[in-house]
């Protein structure tokens, strides 16, 4: 899972939490992310693999 | 070190803003309807979302010109103990049969309040806590002239972690219609 791109650079604030959405999170707060947030957050997309010339 | 560092100074404004509040907009407070949490832009300070169990309905109530306010007093503690008081001190003339049902129910809630003052600028308190009353004098307040005041003089308080947050210029309701409605129950009228 990674962040949504709209929300980089907000914080969530919650009872007297504040969760920082950087681009890069710790996994600690990636799991709270996943457990109290998910609305901000969306599936990684699988990298494209580069075609290996050899096979074409 | 913690987050909460220091990232940039601040300068000399150029004069403009007034003092005093005009409106607050009232939501009952309870765990099935309220806002739970609030995203900032942490770039331009400005609420970007929040979070609510179910659309939350604010009732709307215009206050005398100039005599209401808005507190914030922040209390440290030696400890790493932070605190914000929010207080409301707010006015509002006249009273009627029906502020005398009506005003009771203000008397003894619990209330996410949002705080338009005079320069615009809509703010969002008691998210956490809620606010409730603490003090003040129901409709009459020892007046004794005919022109002496009468109406409702009413003292709310809440304590919260973070200060009210900045909802912007932009009408809330319009901003966060989806998650944020305004009553259109108001009644303005004296005693009959």
């Amino acid at each position: 899972m990674k962040i949504k791109k709209e929300f980089i650079g907000h914080t969530i604030y919650k009872g007297r939490v504040k969760i920082h959405l950087s681009e890069v999170v710790t996994e600690a707060t990636m799991k709270r992310l996943i457990l109290e947030f998910p609305q901000f957050l969306e599936e990684d997309k699988p990298k494209k693999k580069k075609k290996d010339a050899a096979l074409d | 070190m913690a987050n909460c560092f220091i990232s940039s100074g601040r300068g000399h404004f150029c004069q403009g803003q007034v003092g005093g509040i005009k409106t607050i907009f009232l939501a009952n407070w309870y765990d099935a309807n309220k806002i739970t949490d609030v995203t900032v832009d942490a770039s331009t300070g400005e609420v970007s979302g929040v979070t609510t169990a179910s659309a939350l309905e604010f009732f709307q109530f215009d206050l005398d010109r100039q005599t209401s306010s808005f507190n914030q007093t922040i209390t440290t503690g030696g400890g790493g103990a932070l605190n914000y008081e929010q207080g409301l001190d707010v006015h509002m003339s006249h009273d009627s049969e029906k502020s005398w049902a009506r005003m009771q129910n203000v008397t003894e809630g619990v209330f996410q309040v949002i705080i338009l003052d005079n320069n615009g600028v809509y703010y969002l308190a008691g998210v956490d806590n809620g606010i409730s009353m603490t003090g003040g004098t129901y409709a009459h307040g020892g007046d004794v002239a005919f022109t002496d005041y009468v109406g409702y003089v009413m003292q709310l308080i809440g304590s919260e972690p973070f200060p009210a947050f900045n909802l912007s210029t932009t009408s809330t309701f319009t901003a966060f219609s989806s998650d944020l409605t305004l009553s259109s129950e108001q009644y303005n009228t004296a005693q009959a």
